[in-house]
């Protein structure tokens, strides 16, 4: 098997080598010992052995399938993140400027370098990139140094990693998602918390936000965090991260509260930042709200 | 565009009846097309602006002969391509892609000057500039597409639509989309990432003011250019304008050179003290390049536009299509208009006021009866601001 497409195996290289490889390795012993390389992977360990370049990319395969089924998006964030950065220390390491621009090209197929310069098309960029306020674009194109173009290249590769709509669960068999619920407890979940945590993102009540809110208070539960978060002065990027856990502690009710939605939410909030926090409407909304021990409640008691 | 519904117009049935036989002439003579009509999913409007939608076309001639015998007051079109236009919900269509299109639309009734609330030449002109901008300094400076790839159309109304017809942007996202917006609005641009404190010492004054240099692109290179520009061309009353001290003015006028030679290198901090000056100009030159864009439209994958040269039932103008180097002279009030200038009716207005249209001027009193030029005719009994006698 390749090397490229072992060393990243969420290359179109690696899709394409792929194709040879048969439903024979979908087996229960090898998707458990796959499962066990996901776990190493979200928890920054090394493999145990060296691999072969064609187990490699066979685990690559088998720990989305897990992740599909275990259906946890902070698992699969944990993960993405893990295969990109083994991805960009491979290229810094070595600094293969072929593989690095062979990567790019998969990411960016505009991919140029030009006077010392990485330059790509607006829509490549557009199609992996992140924000385009600040991005130094002319006449169509996005210009960056290696170190921009390697966190661009980071995020791409962490979006493709961490999506999984290709992956039909219904044609799977059946011990996948037994194999998937033996894994998914050994998942550390995500805490909750956030280094930024301020006087409102520390009141009690907010805690226990945090820890996800029944259907029916979901939508208010977001409001409020995102209010705490503007009140706090989190940077968007961390309060759509504080969010994000939030959805995912959530009970799914009929049916579950997305990432999306919680985003929205902080979108909308970010816009509108003069918006008080209020421990009255948290109350109205049947939010847990506890005045015991709670520093703000105090605070405007002495105020008063 | 905004969908709210409308009342049908006119309401008066002889009015109704004229309407409809000229609009019905009118497609008799003149029919557009959208490209690659029959991925296109159609949307009419008989009593507001979309009625019913999901309607699709296998051929021009089909399109042609339902016009014709249903007369819509309103036409509008997927900026979306489909496998199955017709099918319902939207998850059965099979979408392909879609083109990008900006809708401007900013009300400017409350700018200063003589607003016309029955038609106003003043804030049409006033979109007309924005969409210049758009198309200038957006679309083809910074977003790259050539002029061939737009086009611009007359919204038939209040606005104009700008279409970029180009392979490249069809497989854009709707989240993609929005970060075009949020780079042509600027709504979240924050002058703190553009002009950036760089401490060299723990003390809150020891920084230098880093900002954007000749090296810069996007709107770090916009607000570059807009502060060199001021501070090399700039004299006393122009600064006072803009709330700079005197005392800061002249020091500023008295080392000019040593300051603009400076910001060329990125060093924004030649002369201490300048942050607050430099936040209010580069405050004023993000409002003075930023647009309003009617964002739904350019976002929302499943939005229907207007078809170009059709019939706006709301006002009975052309929704015309307009090159790029026609666009500088172009005033609906005149070119966007489809009937004969020499046929006349009588009508009964609803309304006082003026009404420019095809270089004269309409004096309308409340309940009189006046003869009228067939466009203005059908432009007041569509804004049911008249009726026929």
């Amino acid at each position: 098997m390749d090397e490229f497409a072992a060393a990243y195996p969420f290359s179109s290289r690696a899709r394409e080598l792929l194709k040879s490889v048969g439903k024979e390795e979908l087996s229960p012993q090898r998707l458990r010992s796959a499962g066990e390389r996901l776990l190493d992977a979200i928890q920054g360990r090394k493999p145990f052995r060296e691999q072969s370049a064609r187990e490699r990319v066979v685990d690559y395969v088998l720990a989305r399938i897990l992740l599909a089924a275990i259906d946890r998006p902070s698992a699969a964030r944990k993960y993405a993140s893990s295969v990109a950065r083994a991805a960009l220390e491979k290229i810094g390491d070595e600094t293969i400027e072929e593989q690095f621009a062979e990567l790019a090209k998969d990411f960016f197929p505009s991919f140029k370098e030009s006077d010392g310069e990485y330059v790509v098309s607006l829509a490549d960029y557009l199609k992996n990139g992140s924000g385009l306020l600040y991005a130094p674009l002319e006449a169509g194109k996005v210009f960056f140094s290696r170190n921009e173009l390697q966190s661009l290249l980071k995020k791409a590769i962490e979006a493709r990693v961490c999506d999984l709509s290709s992956i039909s669960l219904k044609t799977l068999p059946p011990f996948v998602s037994e194999v998937a619920k033996e894994i998914e407890p050994r998942i550390p979940r995500e805490q909750a918390r956030t280094t930024h945590a301020g006087k409102y993102l520390d009141l009690p009540c907010m805690k226990k936000i945090l820890q996800g809110m029944s259907e029916g208070k979901r939508f208010y539960g977001v409001m409020a965090l995102a209010i705490a978060c503007v009140k706090d002065g989190l940077s968007k990027e961390d309060a759509v991260k504080l969010v994000s856990t939030y959805a995912e502690n959530c009970s799914k009710g009929s049916s579950p509260f997305t990432v999306r939605e919680a985003q929205t939410s902080v979108d909308w909030i970010y816009r509108h930042p003069s918006i008080g926090f209020s421990c009255n409407k948290m109350r109205e909304q049947g939010l847990p709200v506890d005045c015991a021990g709670c520093s703000l409640a105090l605070e405007r008691r002495r105020a008063k | 565009m905004t969908e709210s519904v409308m009342e049908a117009a006119p309401h008066d049935s002889k009015g109704r009846q004229l309407v409809r036989s000229l609009f019905r002439a009118y497609y008799g003579r003149s029919q557009s097309f959208p490209s690659e009509l029959v991925r296109r999913e159609f949307g009419f409007g008989f009593t507001k602006k979309i009625d019913f939608r999901h309607k699709a076309f296998l051929s021009q001639r089909e399109f042609a002969e339902y016009v014709q015998l249903e007369v819509p007051l309103f036409m509008s079109y997927s900026a979306a391509l489909y496998e199955k236009p017709a099918a319902t919900p939207m998850n059965k269509k099979g979408f392909l892609g879609a083109d990008l299109v900006f809708d401007l639309d900013t009300s400017y009734e409350k700018e200063k000057h003589e607003h016309n609330p029955i038609f106003c030449p003043y804030c049409l002109e006033r979109v007309k500039q924005d969409c210049s901008a758009l198309v200038e300094r957006f679309l083809i400076q910074d977003f790259g597409f050539s002029e061939k790839e737009l086009f611009v159309n007359y919204s038939g109304a209040k606005g104009y639509h700008i279409h970029v017809n180009s392979e490249a942007v069809r497989q854009l996202s709707s989240e993609a989309r929005k970060q075009l917006l949020s780079y042509i609005t600027a709504t979240d641009l924050n002058l703190e990432r553009i002009l950036r404190k760089e401490f060299f010492a723990k003390s809150k004054d020891s920084f230098v003011l880093r900002g954007p240099s000749t090296r810069a692109r996007g709107w770090a290179k916009k607000l570059f250019d807009a502060a060199y520009a001021f501070v090399d061309k700039a004299d006393l009353p122009h600064f006072k304008a803009e709330g700079i001290s005197v005392q800061r003015a002249n020091k500023i006028m008295e080392n000019k050179a040593f300051v603009l030679e400076r910001m060329t290198e990125g060093n924004w901090d030649s002369l201490r003290g300048m942050e607050p000056v430099w936040q209010k100009l580069l405050r004023k030159a993000v409002a003075f390049h930023s647009l309003e864009v009617d964002k739904a439209v350019t976002f929302d994958l499943a939005r229907l536009i207007r078809l170009e040269n059709s019939l706006h039932g709301d006002t009975g103008f052309i929704a015309k299509k307009v090159s790029l180097n026609d666009l500088p002279d172009f005033a609906p009030q005149r070119d966007a208009l489809a009937f004969s200038p020499n046929e006349s009716h009588w009508v009964k207005s609803k309304v006082t006021g003026t009404l420019e249209m095809a270089e004269q001027k309409f004096e309308l009193k409340e309940g009189k009866i006046t003869e009228l030029p067939e466009n203005a005719v059908v432009f007041l009994l569509c804004k049911n601001k008249a009726e026929l006698k």
